[in-house]
């Protein structure tokens, strides 16, 4: 390759990337509605202009099932702490606490389905005991709080007792695990799904609450 | 238009009634300058010459800078219209490095609005492959091609504070245009500003006079305020050169 064509591929993979990131963002400009899509997740490790991106759904009635699956699949368990971030990051304030209220709401009607169709203490113990098995306790911790959600006599008794109250309400719980509420809620449904569920996300959709 | 038909005239004392609005009073001076003339076709082509220019400077309002409109590319405007937003995002989509018709052909601030957007993907472009942080990317490619780096840094950073490019725009050119009326935008910040190179004249210029007033120098803003969205565009457009020539020192070399 000669040095002018060096110099135009450079070119035109400049103008390819610049070209690529201004569409993807063109939200910026205020033309158009901010998307409520999971912004993209920079892998820092690769060079290569090829972003790894994720584009799900906020609003979407699967969103957690989504989610759910893109934790297993990607074994990056960071991914709905940094999709709460995001949300929270909105510069629209409204609709930045629609959708967390909207992801939170969704959620937690899993892990209260759960407790309707009488998950077991056991159930939800090796739901637990796998997170931390394999991600450790950073992520087992926050799902071993949130299965007091799910019917966990300990985890419900473990709170009380922390927080000094005879019942925690969901407000105390999302206080207390502060940003991890929600991740914690789709770090353990994940655990159900690779323990309780045989690793198959779409067993998580009959604990599906429709209407949040 | 009243006014240009109709003007205030010296009355029989030698009275003249002067409208306070300078714009009104305008079109009375040359109500009584066709008044003087007497020319009845003369007064119709004025009157239909300023209607002419009224139309445009509404067309241009609305973002609609064709014809005798265009004039407003001249001017510095603190609103950004989405109109020409659009047509000027549309015109760096095909050429990121920006070209002349941005200049020619649309309002500069909302020119300026595209080009700190296309200057915000040029920067995450150039900062993924250089590891260099984006609010840093301008000011190095400056030590490959002398550039003015301080504008775009500035946006690079308001943006990643978090604001759109329109409120990173509009804020810069809102500054400059309170300098131009010889007021200080943020006193604060001015207080900051002066600390600050007070510490740097007493940490690196002792001894030397001529080094002190260097550090000593402080801008009100980064843009000329003179003109200030022309000026801006221009830096912003200098900005995306510096991260294309930055890309090209990190690029890799294919087998």
């Amino acid at each position: 390759m000669s040095d002018d064509e060096l110099d135009d591929a450079i070119d035109t993979a400049f103008r390819d990337a610049v070209q690529a990131r201004a569409a993807a963002d063109r939200y910026r400009l205020d033309l158009e509605p901010r998307p409520a899509t999971a912004p993209a997740m920079d892998d820092q490790s690769d060079d290569s202009d090829d972003e790894q991106e994720v584009d799900i759904n906020l609003e979407a009635e699967d969103t957690c099932e989504q989610l759910v699956q893109l934790v297993l699949d990607s074994e990056q368990w960071d991914i709905p702490r940094d999709i709460i971030q995001s949300v929270m990051e909105i510069d629209d304030e409204e609709a930045a606490g629609r959708i967390g209220a909207l992801l939170i709401a969704r959620a937690t009607g899993y892990l209260i389905s759960f407790k309707e169709s009488g998950a077991t203490p056991q159930q939800l113990d090796a739901a637990v005991n796998w997170i931390g098995k394999g991600h450790g306790a950073e992520h087992a911790g926050p799902a071993g709080v949130v299965a007091a959600l799910a019917g966990h006599p300990d985890s419900q008794r473990i709170l009380t007792q922390r927080l000094g109250v005879a019942d925690v309400t969901l407000d105390q719980l999302a206080e207390f695990l502060g940003g991890d509420f929600f991740p914690a809620m789709i770090w353990l449904c994940s655990g159900m799904v690779a323990t309780v569920g045989g690793g198959d996300v779409d067993w998580l959709r009959q604990h599906r609450i429709s209407g949040t | 238009m009243e006014h240009i038909r109709r003007p205030n005239l010296p009355d029989e004392h030698g009275s003249l009634i002067v409208s306070y609005d300078p714009v009104q009073e305008r079109a009375h001076r040359v109500g009584r300058c066709l008044h003087r003339a007497a020319d009845t076709d003369l007064t119709a082509a004025v009157i239909g010459d300023v209607e002419v220019e009224l139309d445009a400077v509404q067309h241009a309002e609305l973002g609609d800078l064709s014809g005798r409109s265009v004039q407003a590319v001249q001017l510095t405007r603190q609103a950004a219209s989405p109109v020409q937003v659009a047509a000027a995002d549309q015109m760096l989509a095909s050429d990121p490095l920006g070209s002349d018709e941005l200049f020619l052909q649309l309002d500069p601030t909302s020119a300026c609005v595209a080009a700190a957007h296309w200057l915000q993907a040029a920067a995450e472009v150039v900062a993924r492959r250089s590891g260099i942080a984006v609010t840093n990317v301008v000011i190095e490619s400056d030590n490959i091609e002398a550039l003015p780096h301080a504008t775009p840094t500035a946006v690079l950073e308001l943006m990643d504070e978090g604001m759109s490019p329109t409120d990173a725009v509009t804020s810069l050119i809102r500054d400059a245009m309170a300098v131009a009326e010889g007021e200080i935008p943020d006193v604060d910040d001015l207080r900051d500003r002066i600390e600050e190179a007070e510490e740097n004249a007493e940490r690196y210029g002792q001894g030397d006079p001529d080094a002190v007033a260097e550090l000593m120098k402080i801008r009100l803003t980064p843009l000329d305020p003179r003109r200030p969205a022309r000026d801006m565009l221009e830096d912003l457009l200098s900005g995306i050169r510096g991260c294309w020539l930055l890309f090209q020192e990190y690029a890799d070399i294919p087998q």
